[in-house]
């Protein structure tokens, strides 16, 4: 029992879980911790957009009397949770990370929510992101840009940065956040946590609000990676509402995470990704973080071997390319007319400009721009650039004909402060490097921390993250690497001073 | 390298149904300046007789069994017509 020796804060995800099933804690009381949490951390971060105390303690409530009853409890019983303010939520306003949608309540719960609540979790509230998940730094946005819980003047990473900085400050165990290119892995990166993006698929987008719906995928933001595997099992599966969802059943998760950590990794093949080591920039300090990580992959039986993705500096061009003609394709349907913002003119199409100019952020009109610009080009732009991701798809599949999974670092510098970046939106862009190759490809993948780079003249102590790309479907193998070198490792156990 | 003038960013803006002022459509003239650059290098890849990648084909591949894609045929069908049309 973890109870006498550390706040309720410190439990994770299973740990919480455990307890109140066993009833060792209620969930009343993990409740009632968290929003205290929230109420003396939160004030410096504003990770929350919204704080549903009433419907938090009503459903804590619900747990706590199922357990008197005699019910069988779910396996994320009375574990509080956040979900980033894309997911749709009955009864509590959407707003995206938009002031377009701003006041917009959903009459019901999207997939995300109905799950996880069905599973026991108690959602606290809503989460920030950068608008629309256009952004790598939580700066996109109309309200106050989230803070990083490790050094307080740095971005969280984006778009998922409310979701990572949450569960960072352990407001929370886990997150729900979505990622179309790296917006899950490149903030948990940021934030010291894990960070898992499921095989394109795998969790269904029903109740997401649609950003590039050939790349969108929910997944976890935890402390653990035995969290992200129990997490990722509630939401695993095919979903009628989603006709991109995969009808194949969902692993156990946990057994994998229980063979890396007993078993480690003999027998498996690790392949480093050459190209991306060889970019300029790579920050020296992550550089090492990353040969350490190697080193730990090695000790716990991996064998390394050196792998080429021929294609791989195409991908942010090709990625940005697609990304922005979805994205503009998807948000023509927020006109003023069904819900959120709406301003007035004198026809239809004027009341519509009207209230997409002032509904609409800067980032996001930059990605109307080009998007509409990919999709009009008449050399054929947006079709070159979906060939271009065959090309990149195929790389991985070669690569993994020679071995069973790929690493890399999950950024190239430990982060950068507010307002560093946000008026060079391509050098922006272009730090995403790392992480969009997995979603051009479908493909698994998680960042866990790997160490930190240390304080250095005008940069504080950083936390650094290990990426890990798998297979289709083999979310298994990834996890049973993550635990692996989780298990010899104790990065995840740090708390961030700012909020300690 | 295309180059991007304030009749292309006003014409994109209208077509996005938003509006930009003077300053908005230079801004919008130097973002789309430098990332349509960064899409141009995508000319110089080879990609003669490669498919276009389908998001719904990779997923009809992983069912278990596999499956079709959940993709109609991509052909026109009867015209609606403009009566029946809400303004």
């Amino acid at each position: 029992m973890r109870a006498a020796r550390e706040p309720l804060s410190a439990w994770t995800a299973s740990e919480t879980a455990d307890a109140v099933r066993s009833g060792e804690v209620s969930a009343l009381t993990v409740t009632r911790a968290a929003l205290d949490r929230i109420a003396a951390v939160d004030p410096r971060l504003h990770a929350w957009t919204l704080v549903d105390e009433r419907g938090a303690l009503a459903a804590a409530r619900g747990v706590d009397a199922a357990r008197a009853r005699g019910e069988s409890l779910g396996p994320l019983a009375g574990v509080p949770t956040g979900l980033k303010d894309n997911f749709v939520t009955a009864g509590l306003e959407t707003t995206g990370g938009s002031r377009i949608l701003q006041g917009w309540i959903p009459l019901r719960d999207g997939f995300h929510a109905s799950r996880l609540r069905a599973a026991g979790a108690v959602l606290l509230g809503k989460l920030a992101l950068d608008e629309f998940g256009m952004g790598s730094s939580n700066e996109n946005t109309p309200f106050t840009a989230v803070r990083n819980p490790w050094a307080l003047d740095f971005v969280p990473g984006g778009s998922s940065g409310g979701s990572a900085a949450a569960v960072a400050s352990r407001t929370i165990c886990f997150s729900l956040g979505s990622d179309s290119g790296g917006s899950i892995r490149q903030p948990a990166s940021l934030c010291g946590i894990v960070g898992l993006k499921p095989t394109y698929g795998r969790v269904s987008r029903s109740g997401l609000i649609a950003f590039v719906s050939s790349l969108d995928q929910p997944g976890p933001l935890t402390r653990n990676v035995r969290d992200a595997a129990l997490v990722l099992g509630c939401l695993a599966g095919h979903d009628p509402q989603d006709m991109n969802t995969i009808r194949a059943p969902a692993p156990d998760y946990l057994e994998a995470v229980t063979r890396g950590r007993m078993h480690g990794l003999a027998g498996l093949r690790i392949g480093v990704h050459h190209e991306a080591l060889a970019l300029p920039g790579l920050d020296p300090a992550v550089r090492a973080c990353f040969d350490a990580a190697l080193a730990a992959l090695t000790a716990a039986g991996a064998e390394l071997l050196e792998v080429s993705l021929p294609h791989f500096r195409h991908a942010v061009p090709t990625y940005y390319a697609l990304a922005s003609a979805l994205a503009a394709s998807n948000l023509a349907r927020f006109d003023g007319a069904r819900q959120g913002l709406r301003m007035t003119g004198e026809d239809f199409v004027r009341s519509c400009t009207a209230t997409r100019s002032q509904g609409f952020g800067e980032e996001v009109k930059r990605r109307l721009l080009l998007g509409t610009h990919v999709m009009r080009d008449p050399s054929g732009l947006y079709e070159r650039a979906t060939r271009v991701q065959t090309l990149i798809a195929r790389d991985y599949t070669a690569a993994f004909e020679r071995c069973d999974l790929l690493a890399s670092p999950t950024t190239r510098l430990p982060g950068f402060r507010l307002g560093e970046r946000v008026h060079d939106p391509v050098a922006m862009y272009l730090s995403d490097i790392f992480v969009v190759g997995a979603n051009l490809a479908g493909l698994p993948a998680i960042s866990v921390p790997a160490g930190f780079a240390p304080a250095i003249t005008g940069r504080p102590r950083l936390p650094v993250g290990l990426h890990l790309i798998a297979p289709l479907l083999a979310e298994p193998t990834l996890l049973r690497v993550a635990a692996a070198h989780e298990a010899s490792t104790a990065w995840h156990l740090e708390v961030p001073p700012g909020v300690a | 390298m295309a180059v991007i003038t304030d009749a292309d960013i006003e014409a994109l803006a209208h077509l996005c149904r938003v509006e930009l002022d003077a300053e908005g459509v230079a801004r919008g003239r130097s973002y789309l300046g430098a990332i349509v650059g960064l899409l141009e290098t995508l000319e110089a890849v080879d990609t003669s007789g490669i498919p276009p990648f389908v998001a719904a084909e990779l997923v009809a591949a992983l069912h278990d069994p596999p499956g079709p894609t959940a993709l109609r045929e991509d052909t026109p069908g009867p015209r609606v017509p403009a009566a029946a049309v809400p303004s």
